[in-house]
Protein backbone atom coordinates (compact mmCIF):
# COMPACT_ATOMS: atom_id res chain seq x y z
CA UNK A 1 0.00 0.00 0.00
CA UNK A 2 2.68 2.38 0.56
CA UNK A 3 2.79 4.35 -2.22
CA UNK A 4 6.12 6.52 -3.30
CA UNK A 5 6.22 10.23 -2.85
CA UNK A 6 6.23 10.67 -7.05
CA UNK A 7 3.01 8.51 -7.01
CA UNK A 8 1.05 11.07 -4.60
CA UNK A 9 2.60 14.06 -6.17
CA UNK A 10 1.50 13.67 -9.47
CA UNK A 11 -1.62 11.77 -9.01
CA UNK A 12 -2.96 15.65 -10.13
CA UNK A 13 -1.41 15.06 -13.78
CA UNK A 14 -4.22 12.55 -14.22
CA UNK A 15 -5.85 15.55 -16.02
CA UNK A 16 -2.93 15.65 -18.90
CA UNK A 17 -3.56 11.78 -19.84
CA UNK A 18 -7.05 11.70 -21.52
CA UNK A 19 -7.91 7.59 -21.47
CA UNK A 20 -11.56 8.02 -22.66
CA UNK A 21 -12.53 5.00 -21.20
CA UNK A 22 -15.92 6.20 -20.30
CA UNK A 23 -18.76 3.83 -18.59
CA UNK A 24 -16.43 0.96 -19.15
CA UNK A 25 -17.89 -0.70 -16.25
CA UNK A 26 -21.24 0.01 -14.92
CA UNK A 27 -22.03 -1.32 -11.79
CA UNK A 28 -24.02 -0.32 -9.43
CA UNK A 29 -23.73 2.92 -7.26
CA UNK A 30 -22.28 2.97 -3.42
CA UNK A 31 -23.80 4.05 -0.72
CA UNK A 32 -22.45 5.60 2.27
CA UNK A 33 -24.27 4.48 5.59
CA UNK A 34 -23.46 5.92 9.28
CA UNK A 35 -24.76 5.77 12.59
CA UNK A 36 -24.19 7.28 15.81
CA UNK A 37 -24.59 7.49 19.55
CA UNK A 38 -23.08 8.13 22.81
CA UNK A 39 -20.51 5.65 23.04
CA UNK A 40 -19.35 2.84 20.52
CA UNK A 41 -21.14 0.08 21.98
CA UNK A 42 -24.83 1.95 21.73
CA UNK A 43 -24.65 3.20 18.33
CA UNK A 44 -28.38 4.10 16.92
CA UNK A 45 -29.83 2.42 13.23
CA UNK A 46 -27.85 2.92 10.17
CA UNK A 47 -28.62 5.92 8.11
CA UNK A 48 -27.94 6.35 4.66
CA UNK A 49 -26.07 9.50 4.39
CA UNK A 50 -25.26 9.38 0.60
CA UNK A 51 -26.35 9.82 -1.74
CA UNK A 52 -29.82 12.10 -0.47
CA UNK A 53 -32.18 12.42 -2.67
CA UNK A 54 -31.89 14.50 -6.05
CA UNK A 55 -33.28 18.08 -6.33
CA UNK A 56 -35.22 18.62 -8.80
CA UNK A 57 -33.14 18.93 -12.60
CA UNK A 58 -34.10 22.37 -14.09
CA UNK A 59 -33.32 23.60 -17.49
CA UNK A 60 -30.49 26.09 -16.36
CA UNK A 61 -28.28 23.25 -15.21
CA UNK A 62 -27.23 22.22 -18.79
CA UNK A 63 -25.24 25.82 -18.71
CA UNK A 64 -24.60 25.90 -14.64
CA UNK A 65 -25.40 22.76 -12.12
CA UNK A 66 -22.30 23.67 -9.45
CA UNK A 67 -24.16 21.06 -6.81
CA UNK A 68 -24.63 18.74 -9.35
CA UNK A 69 -20.77 18.19 -10.19
CA UNK A 70 -20.05 18.49 -6.31
CA UNK A 71 -22.37 15.50 -5.65
CA UNK A 72 -20.56 13.92 -8.71
CA UNK A 73 -16.57 14.90 -6.88
CA UNK A 74 -18.37 13.44 -3.46
CA UNK A 75 -19.79 10.29 -4.91
CA UNK A 76 -16.05 9.87 -6.87
CA UNK A 77 -14.36 9.76 -3.14
CA UNK A 78 -16.46 6.63 -2.41
CA UNK A 79 -15.04 4.74 -5.32
CA UNK A 80 -11.65 5.96 -4.81
CA UNK A 81 -12.21 4.54 -1.65
CA UNK A 82 -12.75 1.20 -2.47
CA UNK A 83 -10.52 1.38 -4.96
CA UNK A 84 -7.80 2.24 -2.51
CA UNK A 85 -9.10 -0.56 -0.35
CA UNK A 86 -7.99 -2.87 -3.03
CA UNK A 87 -4.76 -2.01 -2.71
CA UNK A 88 -4.65 -2.52 1.05
CA UNK A 89 -2.69 -5.74 2.84
CA UNK A 90 -4.05 -7.07 5.59
CA UNK A 91 -1.11 -5.63 7.41
CA UNK A 92 -2.07 -2.29 6.52
CA UNK A 93 -4.67 0.20 8.64
CA UNK A 94 -7.77 1.47 6.51
CA UNK A 95 -7.45 4.66 8.18
CA UNK A 96 -4.06 5.84 7.42
CA UNK A 97 -5.96 6.64 3.49
CA UNK A 98 -6.48 10.13 2.48
CA UNK A 99 -9.77 8.55 0.71
CA UNK A 100 -11.03 7.13 3.90
CA UNK A 101 -10.49 10.35 6.03
CA UNK A 102 -12.04 12.60 2.81
CA UNK A 103 -15.01 9.91 3.21
CA UNK A 104 -15.75 10.31 7.24
CA UNK A 105 -15.75 13.59 6.34
CA UNK A 106 -18.35 13.55 4.15
CA UNK A 107 -20.42 11.64 6.55
CA UNK A 108 -19.48 14.44 9.08
CA UNK A 109 -20.52 17.14 6.74
CA UNK A 110 -23.71 15.55 6.05
CA UNK A 111 -24.48 15.14 9.53
CA UNK A 112 -24.19 18.06 10.76
CA UNK A 113 -27.43 19.20 8.86
CA UNK A 114 -29.62 16.54 10.36
CA UNK A 115 -31.07 16.39 14.09
CA UNK A 116 -29.06 13.93 15.98
CA UNK A 117 -30.10 11.79 19.21
CA UNK A 118 -28.71 14.04 22.13
CA UNK A 119 -25.25 12.90 23.41
CA UNK A 120 -24.57 11.25 20.59
CA UNK A 121 -20.38 11.75 20.08
CA UNK A 122 -19.55 8.76 18.33
CA UNK A 123 -19.73 7.75 14.38
CA UNK A 124 -19.16 4.62 12.67
CA UNK A 125 -19.44 4.33 8.81
CA UNK A 126 -19.86 1.87 6.08
CA UNK A 127 -19.88 1.45 2.64
CA UNK A 128 -22.50 -0.61 0.72
CA UNK A 129 -22.62 -1.91 -2.43
CA UNK A 130 -26.18 -2.43 -3.57
CA UNK A 131 -26.52 -6.26 -5.64
CA UNK A 132 -28.19 -6.84 -8.40
CA UNK A 133 -30.87 -8.70 -6.62
CA UNK A 134 -32.18 -6.11 -3.97
CA UNK A 135 -29.69 -7.29 -1.36
CA UNK A 136 -26.46 -5.32 -0.20
CA UNK A 137 -22.76 -5.84 0.17
CA UNK A 138 -20.73 -3.45 2.81
CA UNK A 139 -17.51 -3.02 0.88
CA UNK A 140 -16.27 -0.94 4.26
CA UNK A 141 -17.24 -0.93 8.14
CA UNK A 142 -14.71 1.75 9.88
CA UNK A 143 -13.95 1.59 13.55
CA UNK A 144 -15.86 4.08 15.77
CA UNK A 145 -14.65 7.46 15.38
CA UNK A 146 -15.66 10.69 17.09
CA UNK A 147 -18.58 11.94 15.17
CA UNK A 148 -16.93 15.86 15.60
CA UNK A 149 -13.24 16.22 14.12
CA UNK A 150 -11.08 17.59 17.00
CA UNK B 1 -8.02 35.67 -41.36
CA UNK B 2 -7.09 32.89 -42.61
CA UNK B 3 -9.62 29.48 -42.08
CA UNK B 4 -7.89 28.43 -39.51
CA UNK B 5 -7.44 31.29 -37.24
CA UNK B 6 -11.21 32.19 -37.13
CA UNK B 7 -11.27 27.77 -36.39
CA UNK B 8 -8.91 29.16 -33.58
CA UNK B 9 -11.15 32.17 -32.67
CA UNK B 10 -14.40 29.84 -32.14
CA UNK B 11 -11.96 27.14 -30.23
CA UNK B 12 -11.06 29.88 -28.11
CA UNK B 13 -14.73 31.60 -27.42
CA UNK B 14 -15.70 27.92 -26.46
CA UNK B 15 -13.41 26.88 -24.34
CA UNK B 16 -13.17 29.89 -23.07
CA UNK B 17 -17.49 30.03 -22.13
CA UNK B 18 -16.77 25.90 -20.69
CA UNK B 19 -13.92 27.28 -18.17
CA UNK B 20 -16.29 30.32 -17.07
CA UNK B 21 -19.32 28.27 -16.60
CA UNK B 22 -16.98 25.34 -14.67
CA UNK B 23 -15.37 28.37 -12.42
CA UNK B 24 -19.26 29.98 -11.65
CA UNK B 25 -20.13 26.49 -10.64
CA UNK B 26 -17.07 26.54 -8.35
CA UNK B 27 -17.84 29.61 -6.76
CA UNK B 28 -21.24 28.77 -6.15
CA UNK B 29 -20.40 25.65 -4.00
CA UNK B 30 -17.27 27.39 -2.73
CA UNK B 31 -18.68 27.12 1.28
CA UNK B 32 -18.79 23.26 0.63
CA UNK B 33 -15.22 23.20 -0.28
CA UNK B 34 -14.33 24.47 3.27
CA UNK B 35 -11.67 23.28 5.50
CA UNK B 36 -14.83 21.12 7.55
CA UNK B 37 -16.03 19.29 4.35
CA UNK B 38 -14.76 16.19 2.05
CA UNK B 39 -13.56 18.18 -0.72
CA UNK B 40 -11.80 20.87 1.67
CA UNK B 41 -8.51 21.40 1.71
CA UNK B 42 -7.41 20.17 4.77
CA UNK B 43 -9.01 16.40 4.06
CA UNK B 44 -7.71 16.75 0.21
CA UNK B 45 -4.16 17.52 1.60
CA UNK B 46 -3.79 14.16 3.62
CA UNK B 47 -3.21 12.71 0.05
CA UNK B 48 0.09 14.56 -0.28
CA UNK B 49 1.41 13.29 3.24
CA UNK B 50 4.38 12.12 1.37
CA UNK B 51 5.24 14.74 -0.60
CA UNK B 52 8.08 17.12 0.16
CA UNK B 53 7.41 19.10 2.86
CA UNK B 54 7.95 22.49 1.02
CA UNK B 55 5.59 21.84 -1.35
CA UNK B 56 3.11 21.51 1.02
CA UNK B 57 3.90 24.63 2.39
CA UNK B 58 3.73 26.16 -1.04
CA UNK B 59 -0.07 24.18 -1.66
CA UNK B 60 -1.21 24.98 1.88
CA UNK B 61 -0.67 29.04 1.19
CA UNK B 62 -2.21 28.66 -2.17
CA UNK B 63 -5.20 26.95 -1.65
CA UNK B 64 -5.92 29.05 1.51
CA UNK B 65 -9.85 29.79 1.61
CA UNK B 66 -8.72 33.39 0.26
CA UNK B 67 -5.83 32.27 -1.82
CA UNK B 68 -8.78 29.95 -3.87
CA UNK B 69 -11.10 32.20 -4.17
CA UNK B 70 -8.00 34.84 -5.70
CA UNK B 71 -7.56 31.24 -7.76
CA UNK B 72 -10.89 31.12 -9.38
CA UNK B 73 -11.12 34.94 -9.73
CA UNK B 74 -8.01 34.94 -12.07
CA UNK B 75 -9.44 31.87 -13.92
CA UNK B 76 -12.79 33.30 -14.19
CA UNK B 77 -10.98 36.57 -15.68
CA UNK B 78 -8.68 34.71 -18.16
CA UNK B 79 -11.27 32.36 -19.29
CA UNK B 80 -13.89 35.53 -19.96
CA UNK B 81 -10.45 37.33 -21.42
CA UNK B 82 -10.19 34.22 -23.52
CA UNK B 83 -14.04 33.84 -24.98
CA UNK B 84 -13.55 38.24 -25.77
CA UNK B 85 -10.22 37.59 -27.35
CA UNK B 86 -8.53 40.19 -25.14
CA UNK B 87 -5.91 38.83 -24.47
CA UNK B 88 -5.67 35.68 -26.01
CA UNK B 89 -1.87 34.25 -26.27
CA UNK B 90 -1.74 34.87 -22.49
CA UNK B 91 -4.95 33.78 -21.44
CA UNK B 92 -5.09 30.09 -22.78
CA UNK B 93 -1.69 29.30 -20.87
CA UNK B 94 -2.61 31.10 -17.94
CA UNK B 95 -6.08 28.98 -18.08
CA UNK B 96 -3.43 25.61 -18.66
CA UNK B 97 -1.73 26.52 -15.16
CA UNK B 98 -5.11 27.57 -12.90
CA UNK B 99 -6.65 24.20 -14.29
CA UNK B 100 -3.68 22.26 -13.18
CA UNK B 101 -3.66 24.10 -10.05
CA UNK B 102 -7.59 22.61 -9.44
CA UNK B 103 -6.27 19.52 -10.28
CA UNK B 104 -3.49 19.48 -7.05
CA UNK B 105 -6.48 21.19 -4.96
CA UNK B 106 -8.67 18.15 -5.63
CA UNK B 107 -5.98 15.33 -6.39
CA UNK B 108 -7.21 14.61 -9.68
CA UNK B 109 -9.60 15.94 -11.83
CA UNK B 110 -12.59 17.63 -10.20
CA UNK B 111 -15.30 16.58 -12.41
CA UNK B 112 -13.60 13.60 -14.60
CA UNK B 113 -13.33 13.34 -18.24
CA UNK B 114 -15.24 16.97 -18.51
CA UNK B 115 -11.32 18.50 -17.30
CA UNK B 116 -9.59 16.59 -19.45
CA UNK B 117 -10.95 17.57 -22.49
CA UNK B 118 -11.12 20.98 -21.31
CA UNK B 119 -7.26 20.75 -20.42
CA UNK B 120 -6.89 19.29 -24.13
CA UNK B 121 -8.76 22.10 -26.12
CA UNK B 122 -6.51 24.65 -23.48
CA UNK B 123 -2.91 23.06 -23.99
CA UNK B 124 -3.92 23.06 -28.13
CA UNK B 125 -5.05 26.67 -28.19
CA UNK B 126 -1.61 27.51 -26.05
CA UNK B 127 -0.14 25.85 -28.68
CA UNK B 128 -1.42 27.09 -31.59
CA UNK B 129 -0.51 30.70 -29.89
CA UNK B 130 2.59 29.98 -29.15
CA UNK B 131 3.70 28.72 -32.43
CA UNK B 132 2.06 31.97 -33.96
CA UNK B 133 2.04 31.31 -37.72
CA UNK B 134 -0.38 29.16 -39.72
CA UNK B 135 1.44 25.75 -39.44
CA UNK B 136 1.25 26.16 -35.63
CA UNK B 137 -2.27 26.73 -35.50
CA UNK B 138 -2.83 23.77 -37.81
CA UNK B 139 -0.66 21.66 -35.23
CA UNK B 140 -2.89 22.88 -32.67
CA UNK B 141 -5.88 22.52 -33.90
CA UNK B 142 -4.62 19.15 -34.81
CA UNK B 143 -4.15 18.15 -31.63
CA UNK B 144 -7.41 19.20 -30.34
CA UNK B 145 -9.55 17.23 -33.43
CA UNK B 146 -7.23 14.35 -33.21
CA UNK B 147 -8.44 13.67 -29.11
CA UNK B 148 -11.82 14.88 -29.80
CA UNK B 149 -11.97 11.63 -32.74
CA UNK B 150 -10.14 9.42 -30.13
CA UNK B 151 -12.07 10.22 -27.36
CA UNK B 152 -15.68 9.31 -29.14
CA UNK B 153 -14.24 6.41 -31.31
CA UNK B 154 -12.28 4.87 -27.90
CA UNK B 155 -15.38 5.35 -26.04
CA UNK B 156 -17.52 3.19 -28.44
CA UNK B 157 -15.07 0.55 -29.12
CA UNK B 158 -14.73 -0.30 -25.00
CA UNK B 159 -18.67 0.02 -25.14
CA UNK B 160 -18.63 -2.50 -28.19
CA UNK B 161 -16.48 -5.04 -26.44
CA UNK B 162 -18.85 -5.29 -23.80
CA UNK B 163 -21.45 -7.71 -23.45
CA UNK B 164 -23.65 -5.70 -21.02
CA UNK B 165 -23.43 -2.66 -23.09
CA UNK B 166 -24.41 -4.72 -26.37
CA UNK B 167 -27.46 -5.69 -24.65
CA UNK B 168 -28.63 -2.57 -23.54
CA UNK B 169 -27.97 -3.56 -19.92
CA UNK B 170 -25.21 -1.51 -19.01
CA UNK B 171 -27.73 1.73 -20.20
CA UNK B 172 -30.61 0.66 -17.75
CA UNK B 173 -28.17 0.52 -14.67
CA UNK B 174 -26.58 3.12 -15.30
CA UNK B 175 -29.54 4.47 -15.38
CA UNK B 176 -31.34 2.74 -12.50
CA UNK B 177 -28.45 2.04 -10.13
CA UNK B 178 -27.81 5.31 -8.51
CA UNK B 179 -24.49 5.78 -9.73
CA UNK B 180 -25.84 9.13 -11.14
CA UNK B 181 -28.38 11.65 -10.88
CA UNK B 182 -30.69 10.23 -13.86
CA UNK B 183 -33.71 12.36 -13.98
CA UNK B 184 -37.13 10.14 -13.40
CA UNK B 185 -38.40 10.44 -17.06
CA UNK B 186 -35.46 9.34 -18.26
CA UNK B 187 -34.90 6.66 -15.90
CA UNK B 188 -38.52 5.20 -17.03
CA UNK B 189 -37.87 5.34 -20.38
CA UNK B 190 -34.41 3.90 -20.56
CA UNK B 191 -35.40 0.74 -18.10
CA UNK B 192 -37.00 -0.94 -20.49
CA UNK B 193 -35.11 -3.10 -22.36
CA UNK B 194 -36.32 -2.86 -26.09
CA UNK B 195 -35.29 1.35 -25.60
CA UNK B 196 -32.18 0.11 -23.96
CA UNK B 197 -31.08 -2.12 -26.09
CA UNK B 198 -31.65 0.42 -29.25
CA UNK B 199 -30.20 3.81 -27.26
CA UNK B 200 -27.00 1.70 -26.58
CA UNK B 201 -26.13 0.73 -30.33
CA UNK B 202 -27.41 3.96 -31.17
CA UNK B 203 -24.77 5.49 -28.66
CA UNK B 204 -21.93 2.96 -29.55
CA UNK B 205 -22.60 2.91 -33.59
CA UNK B 206 -22.43 7.11 -32.84
CA UNK B 207 -18.96 6.78 -31.30
CA UNK B 208 -17.48 4.25 -33.22
CA UNK B 209 -18.42 5.79 -36.56
CA UNK B 210 -17.20 9.26 -35.61
CA UNK B 211 -13.79 8.89 -37.13
CA UNK B 212 -16.22 9.43 -40.31
CA UNK B 213 -16.33 12.94 -39.55
CA UNK B 214 -12.29 13.33 -40.70
CA UNK B 215 -13.64 12.14 -44.68
CA UNK B 216 -15.82 14.54 -45.90
CA UNK B 217 -17.25 17.82 -44.44
CA UNK B 218 -20.70 17.18 -44.85
CA UNK B 219 -20.31 13.55 -42.92
CA UNK B 220 -18.58 15.96 -40.44
CA UNK B 221 -21.35 18.04 -40.07
CA UNK B 222 -24.00 15.71 -39.66
CA UNK B 223 -21.85 13.86 -36.32
CA UNK B 224 -20.99 16.94 -34.55
CA UNK B 225 -24.70 17.58 -34.68
CA UNK B 226 -25.35 14.77 -33.54
CA UNK B 227 -22.55 14.29 -31.20
CA UNK B 228 -23.89 18.03 -30.23
CA UNK B 229 -27.32 16.49 -29.15
CA UNK B 230 -25.86 13.53 -27.74
CA UNK B 231 -23.91 15.69 -24.70
CA UNK B 232 -27.16 17.44 -24.13
CA UNK B 233 -29.22 14.37 -23.82
CA UNK B 234 -26.75 12.86 -21.46
CA UNK B 235 -26.19 16.83 -19.81
CA UNK B 236 -30.27 15.96 -19.14
CA UNK B 237 -29.98 12.57 -18.15
CA UNK B 238 -26.88 12.34 -16.05
CA UNK B 239 -26.56 15.40 -15.01
CA UNK B 240 -23.54 15.51 -16.86
CA UNK B 241 -23.52 19.29 -18.15
CA UNK B 242 -19.59 20.23 -18.57
CA UNK B 243 -19.47 17.41 -20.93
CA UNK B 244 -21.38 19.32 -23.27
CA UNK B 245 -19.28 22.59 -23.20
CA UNK B 246 -15.63 20.72 -23.26
CA UNK B 247 -16.38 18.85 -26.31
CA UNK B 248 -18.44 21.25 -27.81
CA UNK B 249 -15.42 23.99 -27.58
CA UNK B 250 -13.61 20.62 -29.21
CA UNK B 251 -15.74 21.02 -32.52
CA UNK B 252 -14.28 24.10 -34.00
CA UNK B 253 -10.80 21.93 -34.63
CA UNK B 254 -12.29 19.03 -36.05
CA UNK B 255 -14.56 20.69 -38.52
CA UNK B 256 -11.61 23.02 -39.48
CA UNK B 257 -9.41 19.83 -40.16
CA UNK B 258 -11.92 18.15 -42.36
CA UNK B 259 -12.35 21.32 -44.24
CA UNK B 260 -8.58 20.87 -44.90
CA UNK B 261 -8.42 17.80 -46.23
CA UNK B 262 -11.82 17.53 -47.99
Amino acid sequence: MKRPALASVLAPLRVLLPTWRFFDDVAHGLRLDARVGPDADALGPWQTVFPAAMPRRRAWNVLLDGDGNLRLAQRALLDTLVSDLSDLTDADDPSELASYAQVLTLAREVLRTRALPEGAHRLQVQIVQPQEGGGTDALLRSAVHPLHDA
Amino acid sequence: MTRALEALHHTEQLVGLAVALQTLELFAVRRKLGDACALGWPAVRRGYVRAPRSLVRALDRLFAARAFVLLLAVQLASAIGLACAWFPHAAAPVLVLTSLALSVRFRGPYNGGSDVMTMVVLLGVSLARALGDERGRQIGLGYVAAQLVLSYFVAGAVKLRRAHWRSGEALTRLCTAGSYDVAPFAARVLGMPGVARTASWAVIALECGFPLALLDARACAVLLALGAGFHVANAYVLGLNRFLWAWLAAYPALAYWTALAD
